[in-house]
């Protein structure tokens, strides 16, 4: 098989060097001459490519593009790996640093043979789930184990309804060879890293390090044709009518409960490829393909007005993408994950998948011209009640119905679970900065922003409003522009971002930033109102005019506001067309 | 399941006062001028419901209330100005309806009897002049008693 592995940082080779010479000066882990001989002499080529991907991991190089990740991990494609290694520049944050410091403690006491496994799922310690659920239930008490106990009955729900619709194998079914899966090799498997936090769900579990968004390359798994035959079968089924909410885009498309010859196409899939493919990627967390169900599964259509999804996160413990649509019937499109940048997009031409734990913040790049359909779907494993998820969702909804206690405690309790739930002290912070807790909102989100090594748009412009009511505006403005960097088609990010440099006298910036939020969500009635307020107040009345109209259109609450500066507006246009007039009447 | 996102706290909605307006500029547009300070009233008459059912439901935050609050005045400045104009443009009894009007809706502003006064005065109308400074003084000395009070 043809190895083939590149960096996209090797034009940061020369300030890399530098950087590492000057660890090496301080003694830091990995960069010894004499640990990485004792390496080479004691440990199996297997054992190497661990400890070379997890000092890739430690440095921040996520963006390595590991290929291969199946088979035929032999000497070439460890020397790649170390190329790599070479070329990746030295990036140590606090969280980073803390990784080091366990790698290293570990790394001089290698005695053990399996001493990497101490590192799985992030670096902390060998999990055992059930006895840290039993600890938990003595902390919390009969609240919390109600809770656990509420989780497996949803649970077991969902695979039942999972099973109803779609296709779930007997355990006595064999798996599929990975060769004939892989049309013997002529495709592969392309691994991303995940990121600098593990899966929400059994994140101790997962294989270190965390290189676990698996791209398909190569030949695709089914052909263009059949691609095309499922569409038509599915716009017959009329996939065309339905429209999502993705954040704050719309979306077309339907799910495949609504279109059973589509779903059965789908199901048949599952049987075939992506069941028995997904056993073999995640052997970790999967026991077998029996285990597998999928449930929200939806076939969606991207175009123009409908471009793309919002930076999201998907609700299950895995989940599936298919591209159905040929690469020369749009532009545009892709999906990039937020860690590695929105501009690094992961494309994928029709008939090949990507598949992955569900709790990586990703999102849509938007396809520009012509139509893409993306098949997507979360899966549940039989086995393995998600708590964690549970208990968040759980927490969510308790937040939307205003009970904001219980949120909170349910919130704690994942968190209990697994503290590196990001969106638990995301959704934490949130409730406390509602209830102006804002020394305790800080703390949750800078939390969940050191395990993010923050790159989390969202968590960021929390921050910033978090910081903002605080009164520190520089701080605030900070986050924000540190957000925008992640996501800058975030509209009421640019729209907040536009009042604070307003509110400093930065009238230019604050405009562009107006600008670019309606270019995201014309319906940001806010910003046309703003921005139409900043040109007034400039005396560009011509110019303000529109915006204002624009604003009314928008309704809701700022409708009204347009109308009265709108008044304003025309008030002052009267003045200016009456001046030089000696007004009988000077009242 | 989408996260539930608190948009902002920090929205503030600028209401702008265009102070910036040149005082030499010299264009004698009175029928153009007269057209844009109708229409500015008629959008502040669109508007004040609006307004106030956000407010009266309890969704509006602070700039809806400061909204609110700048509508009488702004509504008084209207009115001044339709006024004025029709003055201008020659339509003495259009102006005389338009101050009434103002007296009817602002019955307790100062700013609003003294515009009628004047436009009765300068029609000769000496007698409700008379009246309607008589009342003009009676609403000072009550709001300068309720300042001392």
């Amino acid at each position: 098989m043809k190895i083939k592995v590149w960096c996209q940082k090797c034009v940061l080779l020369l300030v890399s060097t530098r950087t590492m010479v000057q660890a090496r000066n301080k003694g830091e882990p990995g960069n010894s001459d004499q640990q990485k001989h004792t390496s080479t002499e004691t440990r199996t080529i297997q054992e190497r490519i661990v400890n070379v991907k997890m000092e890739l991991w430690s440095r921040g190089a996520y963006s390595f593009h590991d290929e291969n990740v199946i088979e035929e991990q032999d000497e070439s494609y460890l020397s790649n790996l170390e190329t790599q290694l070479q070329m990746a520049p030295l990036q140590l944050g606090p969280i980073r640093q803390a990784r080091r410091d366990v790698w290293r403690k570990q790394h001089q006491q290698s005695s053990s043979s399996n001493w990497w496994n101490q590192f799985r799922g992030g670096g902390d310690h060998v999990y055992d789930e059930k006895a840290r659920l039993d600890t938990l239930k003595s902390v919390f008490g009969p609240e919390f184990t109600a809770a656990l106990e509420q989780n497996q009955r949803e649970h077991a729900i969902d695979c039942q309804l999972s099973c109803e619709s779609f296709y779930c194998a007997t355990p006595d079914t064999p798996l599929k060879p990975l060769n004939e899966l892989l049309s013997n090799n002529e495709t592969i498997v392309q691994s991303y890293s995940f990121g600098p936090v593990p899966p929400e769900g059994f994140g101790e579990t997962f294989g270190f390090p965390l290189d676990l968004i698996k791209v398909t390359r190569g030949k695709s798994l089914f052909s263009a044709e059949e691609a095309a035959q499922v569409i038509a079968m599915a716009e017959a089924e009329g996939v065309e009518k339905n429209e999502y909410k993705s954040g704050k885009y719309r979306l077309g498309g339907d799910w495949l409960d609504n279109l059973p010859s589509t779903r059965k196409w789908f199901n048949e899939k599952l049987e075939s490829t992506f069941f028995p493919l997904l056993a073999h990627l995640f052997p970790e967390i999967i026991s077998s393909p029996a285990a597998l169900r999928a449930h929200s599964v939806s076939l969606l259509k991207y175009n123009a007005s409908h471009p793309r999804t919002d930076v999201h996160i998907d609700n299950g413990i895995l989940a599936l993408t298919v591209a159905m649509s040929p690469q020369d019937q749009y532009e545009g499109g892709g999906t990039f994950f937020e860690h590695m940048g929105q501009d690094d997009v992961v494309e994928m031409d029709v008939g090949f998948a990507t598949l992955r734990p569900g709790s990586v913040r990703h999102g849509g790049h938007p396809v520009t011209n012509g139509h893409r359909y993306i098949l997507g779907g979360f899966l549940l494993l039989e086995d393995r009640v998600e708590h964690v998820r549970r208990l968040k969702n759980r927490g969510t909804e308790l937040r939307h119905a205003n009970d904001l206690v219980k949120a909170a405690q349910h919130f704690e309790w994942a968190l209990a679970i697994n503290p590196k739930c990001t969106t638990c002290l995301k959704d934490w912070a949130e409730i406390l900065y509602s209830q102006k807790q804002l020394a305790a909102a800080e703390e949750k989100i800078r939390a969940a922003l050191d395990l993010l090594e923050n790159m989390d748009s969202d968590a960021l412009f929390t921050l910033g409003l978090i910081l903002s009511e605080q009164g520190r505006d520089e701080e605030s403005i900070a986050a924000y522009q540190q957000s925008i960097k992640l996501n800058s088609d975030d509209a009421e990010l640019c729209y907040n971002l536009g009042i604070k440099l307003g509110a400093k006298g930065k009238t230019n910036e604050e405009m562009d930033m107006y600008a670019r939020a309606v270019k995201v969500d014309p319906s940001l009635g806010g910003a046309w109102l703003n921005w139409g307020t900043a040109l007034a107040e400039q005396g560009e009345l011509d110019d303000a005019e529109p915006n204002f109209l624009k604003a009314i259109e928008c309704g809701d609450e700022v409708a009204p506001k347009g109308m009265i500066n709108l008044g304003l507006l025309y008030h002052a246009k009267s003045k200016t067309l009456a001046q030089g007039k000696d007004a009988i009447l000077d009242a | 399941m989408p996260r539930f996102r608190i948009i902002s706290e920090v929205q503030r909605l600028t209401f702008f006062l265009p102070s910036f307006l040149s005082l030499h500029q010299v264009n004698n547009d009175l029928k153009g001028a007269h057209e844009y300070a109708v229409k500015a009233s008629e959008l502040v008459d669109a508007a004040t419901p609006f307004l106030q059912e956000i407010v009266d439901r309890g969704d509006g935050d602070g700039d809806t209330r400061r909204y609110l609050e700048q509508i009488a005045p702004l509504r008084l400045r209207c009115h001044r100005m339709v006024g004025q104009l029709l003055a201008a443009l020659g339509d003495l009894p259009g102006c005389e309806a338009e101050f009434r009007l103002a007296t009817e809706k602002f019955p307790t502003d100062p700013g609003a009897w003294q515009m009628l006064a004047r436009i009765l005065e300068v029609q000769g109308k000496t007698d409700e002049t008379r009246q309607i400074k008589e009342k003009l003084q009676a609403i000072i000395a009550a709001a300068a008693a309720s300042v001392i009070q």
